[in-house]
């Protein structure tokens, strides 16, 4: 079946043609191929690898890989991540035979079909070699990529800094403004193209508000004197031989630095309820990215479930423009076929559902600090039954090559800061981390973040107690490798109750995400059935995202 | 009074795993097995899962016939799928004595019933698409050689261990080794004390450490090897593919990410460490580059090192040592332990039991470093 038509057919003058499944259609210039899509009524972007459920944009902050698709000829590229360009062509991936009848698909949604790829079909020999050889076949996710053009090789420069900030949000903001004001020269990191973080999106007047610095502040931040500003800029990672090494839009940067502050901020975790990861689902972050920052309006109502600082401040900009939006206590379950139709909602202490065939169901399922960097360098963490997450045990660590690590905001005291206590503490969270770290305790947290956690708590106990039979419990704790609540569980039982070999067995953190996102489900999976004393944590490897072997070859030497 | 069993095995690796289900076969079931870490936590679960039978002697190459119909056995007798799939060996040679060595190779191996072969660079190609030749002057070809998933393996022997009632003791750490006499008696460990009538030395790179317990010095060192995995694609590449010049391979796993890993000579020997390096990352992207140029959009998700646990002629260390007659050495295979396992930990299982002897009882004791060493192998990657 082809997509339907266009929802805004696009009369802007600068429109341009993207090309999806082969068929040309005009969109608006600017903004994410994810964004253009929505647009255009496409949700389902492509398959998943284990059962090939529809995957779409979820979390669109390039963490969950959920819009990998082919791009120009190049498999498994994030639609969220892609700005549209004139002529692109999208084409969705690992589709087997038809976008409606997938026999993968449909034996897992319609007849509960669940994998248990390690014992299935493991006897007799024969049946064996055909599951083997039928494996084999359905294995993998986008084709190789088209020959022809010339893979970008980035030249390689080390480079000695006095001091680092990863991360353009509001704690990345009041280090660059502290460092910038002592006179110390800085590198500026960030993922996306400008710096605002949780704040992109977001209106002046409701930032005003709220009083959350206006995106100006920002922007001069990038212009301070001694501040030099990688947008669009990923830490690979921390190496023993190279220091920082960092993947900017022109070089290979290796980076050695007296002072690292990572103000990486949280990812966020996947909503673990049935049919959670339908296309028309999103994180609290994708949904800011979709609806503020490109401007999308859908047809239908905006559900916005869990409650939270941030969905507080995302309903209020939509009402602001006019959009249908509905909060909900907390979502139960979602249904749709390839994208969200329905969903099961607790709403004014009822449970009910609510048809969002045109509608967005938008989810705040807690967030886990992203510490992937501060291990990395030498930092260590632990699980925190409070609140369930894993958190820095010191907030500063010293690296091999003698470089003073530190970690703040939102990546050292979990979700939802006070960004005014934030900006006040400047001074502490550059110069004595120690500080900080009293603030993560969880005596310290506040009476909203005390509920927030609670709630994120009871919520994943009741869903764990609704599964009502184990391969019926198909709420994914994983997006990128299909593992289920249920998997978990079965893996725990069968004596796989150490992270490390949990996460081996399931396939947990061995995806695209490499862990960011599924690795909290698997240590509270742990904690639930044997305690949180049983949960140690485990080693985030560098890279801590994709890196093309071009790019890591380096420039040719001539 | 401390437990007391028949055998305890200290690493709950693929050796340390396949002796005890071995024995558990052969009705011996009043067994404990050690892991200071967790499963899969050293070599076994770290290394790029090649099953070869290109050797270049008779013995190995008998001994990896018998191991490949042993790996191919494993899925029915285990019950778990260790998705082996025999894609084949494909050595890339680039030196004429290489050339020469591997034609050799392939005489005696074909002798011994395999159908491997000496390619030219074009028929190489047919094989790997896309493969760039330039440099390679013929290719080495054994299509019965496989690639396997490690990791099942570990988690199919631990089931069927559960199967037997034997206890798998994680995280827990060996202390002391107390003797008596000739005798070890006493397995001093972080968990407590074990009495046993043999015990068996299967750490790994951590063999040496343990041997000295007791007071035996191992010449093993533990060198850092480094694999990488990229985004996973469809089934595109069959065979694993070996560069024997620079120690480079790489193979499509079961899941569609290219595995891959090559010798960083700046990793020495008794310098093991497990972190990732830069210097990994680079050489192996301009040597993946060398042989498979339009790949340079493939991107790099994961990166992982273990350790290969070297001797000084690379070959492993078996069976008894000269102050513990019933302190058995299973350790030392260069980085090739995990191909070689499942008949070494049979013929180790069979010694204990039935007292069957076997050549490589003889060929591989330690006290063979005392008398200047056995021929170096010189082959140890892939």
């Amino acid at each position: 079946m082809q997509p339907p038509p266009p929802v805004e057919p696009c009369a802007d003058a600068d429109a341009v043609t993207l090309i999806f499944e082969g068929r040309r259609y005009r969109v608006r210039a600017g903004g994410t191929v994810a964004g253009a899509l929505a647009r255009l009524g496409v949700w389902d972007l492509s398959r998943s690898l284990k059962y090939h459920r529809p995957m779409g944009a979820h979390c669109l902050s390039g963490s969950c890989a959920q819009c990998a698709t082919r791009i120009d000829g190049l498999p498994n590229r994030l639609a969220c991540r892609t700005p549209v360009r004139d002529g692109i062509r999208v084409e969705r991936q690992n589709v087997l035979l038809s976008r409606r009848l997938d026999p993968v698909y449909l034996a897992h949604k319609v007849l509960g079909f669940t994998l248990d790829h390690h014992h299935f079909m493991a006897r007799p020999r024969m049946l064996n070699r055909l599951f083997v050889a039928v494996a084999r076949r359905l294995s993998g996710l986008g084709r190789l990529p088209d020959g022809g053009g010339a893979a970008p090789r980035l030249p390689v420069e080390h480079r000695s800094a006095d001091a680092l900030v990863v991360g353009a949000g509001v704690s990345g903001l009041a280090a660059v403004e502290r460092l910038a004001g002592e006179g110390r020269p800085v590198l500026w990191v960030a993922l996306e193209a400008e710096p605002g973080g949780s704040l992109l999106g977001l209106p002046e007047a409701l930032r005003e508000r709220h009083g959350l610095s206006p995106r100006e502040r920002f922007e001069r931040a990038t212009r301070l004197p001694g501040v030099t500003w990688l947008p669009e800029s990923r830490v690979l990672g921390w190496y023993e031989d190279a220091g920082w090494v960092v993947r900017t839009r022109e070089a290979l940067l290796c980076v050695r630095t007296h002072q690292s502050l990572l103000c990486t901020g949280t990812t966020d975790l996947l909503p673990a309820f049935p049919g959670g990861l339908l296309p028309g689902v999103l994180t609290p972050s994708g949904a800011r990215q979709l609806l503020l920052c490109e401007g999308y309006r859908p047809r239908g109502l905006v559900v916005l479930a869990g409650g939270g600082a941030r969905l507080a401040l995302l309903e209020e900009a939509l009402r602001e423009r006019g959009d249908r939006v509905l909060s909900a206590d907390e979502a139960l379950a979602a249904k749709g076929y390839l994208r969200l139709s329905a969903a099961k909602l607790r709403y004014q202490g009822r449970e009910t559902w609510v048809g969002l065939k045109e509608g967005l169901l938008v989810v705040e399922g807690g967030a886990a600090p992203a510490l992937e960097l501060f291990q990395q360098a030498g930092g260590t963490m632990a699980y925190r039954p409070g609140s369930e997450l894993f958190r820095p045990e010191e907030g500063t660590a010293t690296a091999p090559d003698g470089c003073e690590v530190s970690v703040l905001g939102t990546a050292l005291t979990g979700p939802e800061p006070d960004e005014t206590k934030l900006l006040e503490d400047a001074q502490g969270l550059i110069t004595k981390a120690e500080e900080l770290l009293s603030q993560a305790d969880d005596a310290d947290l506040t009476l909203a973040q005390r509920k927030a956690v609670r709630e994120a708590i009871e919520s994943w106990e009741r869903h764990r107690a609704a599964a009502p039979s184990p391969y019926r419990a198909r709420a994914f704790v994983c997006a990128c490798e299909d593992v289920t609540a249920a998997e978990l569980h079965h893996a725990i039982a069968r004596g796989y109750a150490d992270m490390e070999t949990l996460k081996r067995y399931t396939g947990l953190s061995t995806g695209p995400c490499q862990g960011k996102i599924c690795l909290t489900h698997g240590a509270r999976a742990l904690a639930a059935e044997r305690g949180a004393e049983a949960v140690r944590a485990t080693r985030f490897r560098p890279p801590t995202g994709p890196v093309s072997l071009a790019e890591a070859a380096g420039e040719e030497q001539s | 009074m401390s437990p007391r069993c028949h055998t305890l095995i200290i690493g709950a690796g693929i050796m340390g795993l396949g002796i005890a289900w071995r024995l558990a076969r052969l009705g011996v079931t009043n067994l404990i097995v050690l892991e200071r870490g967790y499963l899969s936590a050293g070599a076994s679960g770290r290394n790029g899962g090649g099953l070869r039978q290109q050797w270049s002697t008779e013995d190995n190459i008998e001994l990896m016939l018998e191991n490949m119909r042993l790996f191919k056995e494993m899925t029915r007798e285990l019950g778990v799928n260790v998705w082996l799939r025999q894609g084949g060996y494909l050595f890339l040679l680039d030196r004429p004595e290489e050339v020469e060595a591997f034609t050799k190779s392939a005489a005696l191996q074909n002798r011994h019933g395999l159908p491997t072969r000496v390619l030219s660079p074009r028929e190489a190609q047919t094989l790997v698409p896309g493969l760039r030749t330039e440099g390679i002057l013929a290719a080495a070809w054994n299509p019965s050689d496989a690639v396997i998933f490690p990791w099942s393996v570990l988690w199919g022997y631990a089931e069927a261990l559960r199967g037997y009632g034997i206890p798998i003791l994680e995280r827990t750490t060996v202390t002391g080794l107390e003797q008596s006499g000739e005798r070890i008696t006493t397995v001093v460990t972080d968990r407590g004390d074990f009495q046993a009538d043999f015990v068996v030395n299967a750490a790994g790179a951590w063999g040496a450490e343990i041997a000295r317990l007791a007071g035996v010095e191992c010449p093993n060192q533990a060198v850092r090897h480094e694999i990488l995995a990229t985004e996973p694609l469809k089934p595109w590449l069959d065979p694993m593919v070996v560069h024997f010049g620079s120690g480079l391979y790489f193979s499509q796993s079961m899941r569609g990410e290219l595995i891959a890993g090559i010798t960083v000579p700046g990793h020495r020997p008794g310098e093991y460490t497990s972190a990732s390096s830069w210097e990994f990352v680079a050489l192996i992207s301009r040597s993946l580059l060398r042989f498979l140029p339009q790949l340079g959009t493939l991107r790099i998700l994961r990166q992982w090192a273990g350790p290969y646990d070297l001797t000084p002629d690379n070959k492993p260390i078996l069976g008894p040592v000269p102050g513990g007659e019933n302190f058995i050495q299973v350790h030392g295979f260069a980085g090739h332990g995990f191909m070689m396992a499942p008949v070494i930990c049979k013929l180790v299982a069979e010694w204990l039991v039935e007292g069957r002897t076997h050549p490589v009882f003889e060929q591989y004791r330690l006290e063979r470093f005392k008398a200047g060493g056995a021929p170096r192998e010189a082959f140890i990657i892939g």
